[in-house]
């Protein structure tokens, strides 16, 4: 038996959904193959999506049409709005979320855009790497296809770890892609080891929240989705506690089982969702750990601990949970684990995450190395809609690095790469005052374009916010209040977007309005930051342009370091771009470099 | 430019009798040449090494040896340690010299660590000031060092704060005005080192210039006479005005005479950029120049004597008076004006920087206050070239520093 789709996407977590949902937006027959329908785009760690710069990356991928915004929206139990104190910029929207709910709102976005949803394990990719011809299920069915997309997430050889017992699977109750793996491997592609972990749930009848600090954010409304009509309603509350001093010194005296410690996982962990035994190894000296006491779905049995992944045996696990004020007879349901899989190098795919030994091979989520829902789901959606482009004769399209977070990512992950799990930090980026989550349909739109993933709505919602934000902008560049200009009082760092908000008496409390005013009022107050930032960048761009064949001698180039001099004579690179990839060459020296030709070329003309 | 990594040698400590002295050289060969003169075997003094033994017969004393890249001067060097007889040191410099090393001239040593990135232009500046002070405090390397750490406080803050339920707004503010604070300090630091850009004052015979010249230097050095020319041939002096440090030069009237117009013209044409002419005329007649002159001075233009004038000054000269002291204020503020681009005029702009950061975290923007800092960090470590505050500064040196 065997059955023909012009792109063939296989897994489906939160990489593949918006994988294949780009690739029928796109306009291509597209299946999702996936072992059970019932986990499509399962949160295996914590039910909650967003946070600083994931949150952003989320609207980015809305302003692209993807599905997932929305569906944050829908199955939201409660809204917070991260670093409400550090600035707009950084400003992280994050949502608590009905891990159930998630998966079948997801599921019906996919019937929605019509993709097909296949059940069924890839054993093996057929026809040569260079152009694959379809994919082999383990039932022995064949689904052909003109384009792929791989988006197994943790689950390429996963190997899964709990005290001193390991056995294979991609994530608890599902099993390992052994054979695909093995099969990627024998293909010549190059594959690392990566591992993660997660937390340990508990029955919520069991624990006595009186003690705990329930917690409720009251925050101006907020939506992931330009689509969605309202704000996300706060329907369940999280609760707060912290470890005690017995809880790390459990830890402490039981590191010897854990496989982190005791040597057992040789993958690469990350360094900034550490598990917990991590915690207490390296920072030694504090005590009182946040554990945040998240539901999994709204009125659920179970609760997970966020802050407290460990992959302890399951008595220490019980100790541990058990050592936390209000959780002195909690009941685990499921016990906290690791797992550890394959990955893609660095080097195997590019920037339209296209695998660089195949024409029609496309990676994304866990497998090129990131980290996180959104990060999968962002590249997810890059993937499909590249591998569809390509089928409709639209040219591969690339994000950039200063418009988006999903531009910075996919070059971090090309041209720096990656030995950890790669998690997005708003610091990646060097436009961090432009890429906010407020303006994220605006810095994707030309992308969105030129991937064709925006319906025709979609892009007729946006001209009409577009409008709007004119509009604004006009008033404020003209009107006045108690005597003064409102320009004026926009640059003034008092100010919020509220106070300019009221002096133009616009209805604050109106999302839309409200969100609108938000970009346009940040757009001025940063405008000369951000122009800046884009000069270096450009700048910088423009290195390959350069050239420096006409410097017989840098020794005569004063102005730089000797080593420098030394290095450039030995490698002689023939643009600026060649010498900034030499390690002893400073940005200081490029600089100075620049000027030294600025100079020269000047004394030639003349 | 000579080349840059010759071979230079110099004794780096007074010379007067002392327990010990110190001969230091830099430069491609110098751990080679003094294996030599020491009879070590080849390779003993490569990288960070030290080793004892007698000097072509002159001293029995200590070598060590840094590699490039790790020592003061950036480059390969040596600092030969010998016993503090006076000649000792110098016998063993004459002996460098033989070898082929050449005797460094004032600052040499600072300016090559300048010139390969080990120091920058303010922290030379800095280290003159304290050289002068006999002092050694923080530099611009420090502060730029402070807002490196600054700036993982305030990412850590960003990204992990509420991972960690911590707050850390309050410090990033107290840092922030730390930092504010010890640009403060480096301010006064290098404007006390650094040499402004020449004043001269200059205008017709008896304009009131050397009176003028007598006053800001607070003492009299020039013969004053009623007679013309009585300053034929100026004077320069390096003095002290308002916690800076100007040279100025009082000049021969130019007045009349063909020669004098001449020797004017030579003058505004030999000014180099950045310096400031004070004109001082009681007739409010600006400078006549042959042809349309364009440079890139500074002028002001001052109506002198005008205690014994009776009708208005025109408008745009400065009425002065040395004897009233009428617009002596507004002269030494002009003479002493921060100079574009130099190291304190940057300290100046990196100050007002921190001080908008500081306001940006107070309103609740912690993430502009990044961008801010990252916009100082990047001020500090921008690329030096020669310039003029830091040549004047290098001079001051002792050769050996
Ligand atoms: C134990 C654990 C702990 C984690 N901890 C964290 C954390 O602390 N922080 C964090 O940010 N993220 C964490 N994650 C990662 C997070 O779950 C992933 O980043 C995210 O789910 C990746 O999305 P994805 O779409 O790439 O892959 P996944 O969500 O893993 O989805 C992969 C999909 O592919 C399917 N599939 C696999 N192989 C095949 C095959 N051969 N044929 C067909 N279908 C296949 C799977 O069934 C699954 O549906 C953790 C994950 C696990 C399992």
């Amino acid at each position: 038996m065997s059955k023909e789709y012009q792109v063939v996407v296989i897994g489906g977590g939160h990489a593949g959904v918006e994988a294949a949902a780009a690739s029928a937006n796109v306009g291509c027959r597209t299946v999702l193959i996936t072992p059970d329908r019932q986990k499509i785009s399962l949160m295996s760690c914590n039910p909650a999506i967003g946070g600083i710069a994931k949150g952003t990356l989320v609207r980015e991928i809305d302003g692209l049409g993807g599905v997932s915004a929305e569906s944050a929206d829908r199955t939201a139990l409660q809204f917070r709005m991260l670093n409400m104190k550090k600035g707009p910029a950084v400003w992280g929207p994050r949502v608590q979320s009905d891990v159930a709910e998630y998966c079948r709102v997801q599921t019906e976005s996919l019937s929605r855009v019509g993709v097909e949803i296949a059940e069924g394990l890839v054993v093996k990719l057929l026809g040569p790497s260079s152009r694959i011809e379809g994919v082999l299920l383990s039932s022995g069915t064949v689904i052909k296809g003109e384009a792929f997309v791989i988006a197994t997430g943790t689950f390429l050889n996963g190997m899964l770890h709990r005290g001193t017992a390991a056995w294979p699977g991609g994530r608890r109750g599902d099993i390992s892609a052994i054979s695909l793996e093995k099969d990627i491997r024998e293909r010549m592609f190059h594959v690392k080891r990566f591992k993660t972990g997660t937390s340990p749930r508990v029955v919520r009848s069991s624990i006595d929240s009186s003690v705990l600090e329930k917690q409720i954010f009251h925050e101006i409304g907020f939506r992931f989705s330009w689509g969605s009509k309202e704000a996300v309603q706060n329907i369940e509350p999280c609760w707060l506690t912290r470890t005690t001093a017995r809880t790390e010194r459990i830890v402490k005296d039981s590191l010897k089982h854990s496989p982190l410690y005791s040597g057992r996982i040789k993958g690469k962990g990350p360094r900034y969702c550490p598990s917990f035994e991590d915690k207490v190894t390296k920072f030694p000296e504090r005590t009182g750990h946040p554990i945040h006491l998240e539901p999994m779905g709204r009125n659920s049995r179970i609760m997970y601990l966020n802050g407290l992944s460990t992959s302890m045996p399951e008595d220490i696990q019980d100790r541990i949970v058990r050592s936390l004020p209000g959780f002195e007879k909690a009941v685990i349901s499921a016990y906290g684990y690791s797992v550890e899989y394959s990955c893609f190098e660095t080097g195997e795919f590019d920037r339209t995450l296209r695998l660089r030994g195949s024409e029609n091979l496309y990676v994304a989520g866990q497998i090129l190395g990131t980290s996180g829902y959104e990060e999968a789901a962002a590249t997810g959606l890059l993937a499909g809609a590249n591998a569809a482009g390509r089928l409709c004769g639209k040219r591969e399209t690339t994000p950039k690095r200063m418009d988006s977070y999903l531009g910075v990512m996919v070059d971090d992950l090309v041209s720096r790469g990656t030995d950890e799990p790669y998690r997005l930090f708003s610091s990646r980026s060097e436009n961090r005052l432009n890429l906010r989550q407020d303006n994220a349909d605006r810095r994707v739109f030309s992308l969105a374009g030129s991937l064709g993933t925006l319906s025709k709505k979609k892009t007729e919602d946006y001209a009409g916010r577009q409008n709007e934000y004119n509009s604004i902008r006009k008033q404020i560049y003209t009107k006045r209040a108690q005597g003064k200009s409102i320009i004026d009082l926009c640059r003034r760092p008092e100010n919020t977007v509220e106070d300019i908000g009221g002096s133009l008496g616009l209805d604050y409390t109106d999302i839309n309005t409200r969100e609108i005013l938000t970009t346009v009022v940040l757009d001025i107050k940063y405008e000369g930051y951000v122009k800046r930032a884009e000069k270096r960048h450009e700048a910088r761009k423009r290195y390959g342009e350069v050239s420096l064949s006409f410097i017989e001698d840098f020794q005569l180039v004063d102005t730089i370091t000797i080593e420098a001099r030394e290095a450039l004579n030995i490698r002689r690179p023939k643009t600026m771009a060649e010498a900034e990839a030499i390690p002893a060459v400073r940005q200081a020296d490029m600089d100075a470099l620049m000027l030294y030709l600025m100079k020269e070329s000047v004394s030639r003309e003349t | 430019m000579e080349q840059q990594n010759d071979l230079i040698a110099a004794i780096a400590t007074p010379e007067a009798i002392s327990a010990l002295s110190i001969v230091r050289l830099s430069g491609k060969g110098a751990s080679a040449t003094v294996e030599k003169l020491m009879n070590l075997k080849e390779g003993r003094l490569t990288g960070r090494k030290r080793a004892v033994g007698d000097l072509s017969g002159i001293d029995y004393l200590v070598a060590i040896s840094w590699p490039r890249g790790k020592s003061y001067t950036g480059e390969e060097m040596v600092d030969l340690i010998c016993h503090g007889f006076p000649g000792t040191a110098r016998k063993i410099l004459e002996e460098l010299e033989r070898s082929g090393a050449r005797l460094a001239v004032a600052g040499e040593f600072t300016r090559r660590a300048w010139m390969n990135g080990r120091l920058t232009s303010l922290d030379v500046l800095t280290l003159s000031a304290e050289y002068r002070e006999g002092k050694n405090t923080e530099t611009n390397s420090d502060l730029a060092a402070e807002l490196a750490e600054l700036t993982s406080e305030i990412e850590a803050l960003i990204e992990f704060s509420e991972d960690h339920g911590v707050s850390g707004e309050q410090e990033i503010g107290s840092l922030l005005k730390r930092a504010l604070a010890k640009t403060g300090t480096l301010t006064d630091r290098v404007k006390s080192a650094e040499i402004l850009p020449c004043a001269f004052l200059m205008g017709p015979v008896n304009s009131g210039k050397s009176t003028l010249f007598n006053k800001l230097n607070g003492r009299e050095t020039v013969v004053v006479s009623g007679l013309p020319g009585t300053t034929r041939d100026g004077a320069t002096r390096t003095i002290s005005l308002s916690g800076r440090r100007v040279e100025i030069s009082d000049t021969a009237g130019c007045g009349g005479q063909e020669l004098d117009s001449i020797a004017l013209e030579l003058t505004f044409g030999a000014l180099s950029s950045g310096d400031r002419i004070v004109w001082m005329d009681p007739d409010c007649e600006p400078p006549s120049l042959g042809t349309e002159d364009k440079g890139s001075y500074e002028i002001l233009k001052v109506c002198s004597l005008v205690d014994k004038r009776e009708t208005d000054v025109k408008t745009g000269w400065l009425p002065l008076s040395s004897i009233t002291e009428q617009g002596v204020e507004e002269v030494i503020q002009f003479i002493t004006a921060t100079e574009k681009g130099s190291p304190s005029w940057r300290l100046e702009r990196m100050a007002n920087l921190l001080r908008d950061a500081i306001l940006a975290a107070e309103n609740k923007d912690v993430a502009l206050a990044a961008e801010i800092v990252a916009e100082v960090l990047r001020e500090t470590q921008k690329p030096e070239r020669a310039g003029d505050a830091v040549e004047r500064a290098l001079e001051r040196f002792c050769v050996g520093k």
